[in-house]
């Protein structure tokens, strides 16, 4: 567990970025607390990877402010408390799996033990034993997807921003994803911040959901409230009305 | 690393069809008297002797006709004698023609001719000494023949620049020192290739979000790839031009002309200058690959800093660039290219004042170059650079 001053792991105030006049982000506000897992949900377009990409502070906001327990996104202090997976990430092909794992422990730490302590930690988290041994060019699209994920996971981030982590993952490897993060969440207490498209997962997964439109904040709230709110079946359906109704 | 290969190899295989391939040559006595007949054997002689002063082999056929050796295949050079030929080389008052056929299509043409040229120097002179010495004779004048033939000749010094005598092998590393500078082109390839990988390579590979979201400074990511472009640059370049001063060196061995001379002083400063300008070559990039579009643009501006070099290292090889009117010289001394050939070439003259403040402004454009670069350092740019991805990502 954690013992921050603050128990606001990640914060949007009125934040707004566009991208060659196009508005991605619309002045969201948002607050994701210590030890809770917040989804973004959306359709496409709808600004979940950018406010995630000004979370990790790989872009500015036009306006207002992001911050990560209280520091200023993008600082070197914010950074040390973030975990990002990207929706496309990548590993290093010619490297192994562990390799990849070491190499980006040496960038932080350095070349020393604690490197290796946590590379090895990275190499636990992945589940993947003796196949994290195994060159990443060679590896699955589900193998490679569980090595960027312990990437993220090793560094021991109090805050974990993970955009589509179980995209193109089949049903038995997304399981195992989402039981990390689950895992992860409890253990370290962790704030985690899941972009998503995958309805059952967010509702199994998460205790808040964050709904964007158009770059705008359109719905949030604990899935059952807002499956109840919209008088849905379950959360696809609620998701379904609400961008009907705007 | 292709280089240290295929250019040794390149002058190896030039300097063995140089010295093997004779010069072929044939003469044909169109006179047919005594005098044309040893002037074919004299003539012959010389031949061989020119042949062999600049380091090659002649081949000499007579020839009944100039018809027939004119049509024999693999002659470079024929050489007619014309009727008369004997009685103008025994008269004092006319001139005796020799007439030189060069084969237009023959790639060792050039090379017969300036043998044959020699040769009738040679056979010029000969004559000149003899006919000088006749005409002394009948004017009962007693003077030296060479005062008559070369009332003025040359004494050749060197010196350097300043007025000092030139140390041993100061036109030897001259011309090394040239060779070095133009072979500097070979370190900007490798390094503009690895640093276009080591930006665009990771965007392709997807692994550059992973890598920008880690809390380490824009310095450290950017001097890290710039550095790590340099070192592999600085490796296979050393390589290419050790490549390329063995090809010079053959080359020199099979033509006979300028000298490859190394010292110490001058391998320690093109080693310096082989660095700066693996350095200088990744900042100039670096910018422009960051705000590169696509991958077929970086490469197209990795291809444009490619020519750019080419064009000033060529000059190098053909040009006295200090020499150069103001309005060239100054803005080329703002490309830290130019800085870097002429670091080398006023090492060599001992232009020490030179040598320093050159190598200051290769130093100075190199770091400016590398702020710049981590200026214009944009995580976006790099996260958003093609327009098709620009969209579907937001």
């Amino acid at each position: 567990m954690y013992h921050l001053s603050t128990t606001t792991a990640l914060k949007f105030e009125e934040v707004k970025k566009s991208f060659s006049g196009r508005v991605a982000v619309n002045g969201i506000t948002l607050e994701v607390r210590v030890g809770e897992i917040v989804a973004l949900l959306g359709p496409n377009g709808s600004g979940k990877t950018t406010s995630l990409r000004m979370a990790v502070g790989l872009m500015k906001p036009d306006s207002g402010r992001v911050t990560v327990f209280g520091e200023p996104a993008g600082s070197e202090k914010a950074k040390r408390s973030v975990g990002y997976l990207p929706e496309d990430a990548g590993l290093y092909d010619r490297l192994t799996g562990w390799e990849n794992l070491l190499f980006y422990a040496m960038v932080l730490f350095g070349i020393n033990k604690k490197a290796r302590e946590t590379a090895e930690l990275g190499a636990k988290l992945s589940g993947l034993g003796k196949d994290i041994h195994r060159p990443a060019g060679v590896m699955s699209k589900g193998m490679k997807r569980r090595v960027a994920l312990a990437r993220t996971l090793m560094i021991g981030a109090p805050l974990l921003l993970l955009d589509e982590p179980t995209s193109g993952l089949d049903v038995f490897s997304a399981v195992e994803v989402r039981n990390t993060v689950k895992e992860y969440s409890i253990r370290t207490g962790a704030a985690v911040v899941i972009s998503s498209h995958n309805m059952l997962e967010v509702e199994r997964l998460c205790d808040r959901v964050v709904l964007m439109h158009h770059g705008k904040i359109v719905e949030q709230g604990k899935p059952r409230e807002i499956i109840e709110k919209y008088g849905a079946g379950d959360l696809e359906e609620a998701f379904v009305e609400i961008i009907k109704r705007r | 690393m292709l280089p240290l290969l295929s250019l040794p190899m390149l002058g190896l295989v030039t300097l063995a069809v140089y010295k093997t391939q004779p010069l072929s040559f044939a003469i044909v006595d169109g006179d047919n008297s005594n005098l044309s007949k040893t002037v074919l054997s004299t003539l012959s002689q010389y031949i061989s002797l020119a042949a062999q002063s600049s380091g090659q082999k002649a081949s000499i056929s007579i020839e009944g006709s100039l018809s027939i050796a004119l049509k024999s295949f693999g002659l470079d050079y024929v050489i007619y004698i014309p009727p008369g030929f004997g009685e103008n080389y025994s008269s004092l008052e006319r001139v005796a023609y020799l007439e030189g056929y060069k084969r237009a299509d023959s790639a060792r043409a050039d090379a017969a001719q300036s043998v044959f040229y020699n040769a009738v120097n040679y056979l010029s002179y000969f004559l000149s000494t003899q006919r000088t010495e006749l005409l002394l004779h009948y004017a009962n004048i007693s003077a030296p023949v060479e005062a008559i033939l070369n009332p003025v000749e040359v004494v050749q010094s060197f010196y350097v620049s300043g007025g000092a005598p030139a140390p041993p092998n100061a036109e030897e590393l001259s011309y090394t020192a040239r060779m070095l500078a133009f072979a500097l082109f070979f370190v900007t390839t490798p390094a503009l290739t690895y640093m276009v990988d080591s930006i665009m390579g990771e965007k392709e590979r997807k692994t550059i979000e992973s890598l920008l979201s880690l809390p380490i400074s824009k310095k450290s990511l950017l001097g890290g790839k710039i550095i790590a472009s340099s070192a592999i640059g600085i490796i296979a370049g050393a390589a290419d031009v050790l490549g390329v001063i063995i090809y010079f060196y053959l080359i020199s061995a099979a033509y006979g002309s300028g000298t490859v001379f190394l010292s110490p002083g001058l391998i320690a400063v093109h080693s310096f200058d082989v660095a700066l300008t693996a350095f200088a070559t990744c900042a100039i990039v670096s910018p422009l690959i960051i705000s590169a579009r696509s991958s077929r643009g970086a490469n197209t501006t990795a291809a444009s800093v490619t020519g750019l070099a080419m064009v000033i290292f060529f000059l190098a090889l053909f040009a006295d660039i200090s020499r150069l009117p103001p309005y060239i010289y100054y803005p080329l001394l703002l490309v830290p290219y130019t800085n870097g050939i002429m670091v080398l070439i006023n090492y060599v003259q001992g232009s020490y004042y030179l040598f320093v403040l050159h190598l200051f402004l290769l130093l100075v454009e190199s770091v400016a170059l590398y702020i710049v670069a981590f200026k214009l350092f944009k995580e976006e740019s790099l996260l958003l650079p093609f327009s098709e991805e620009k969209q579907s990502s937001l």
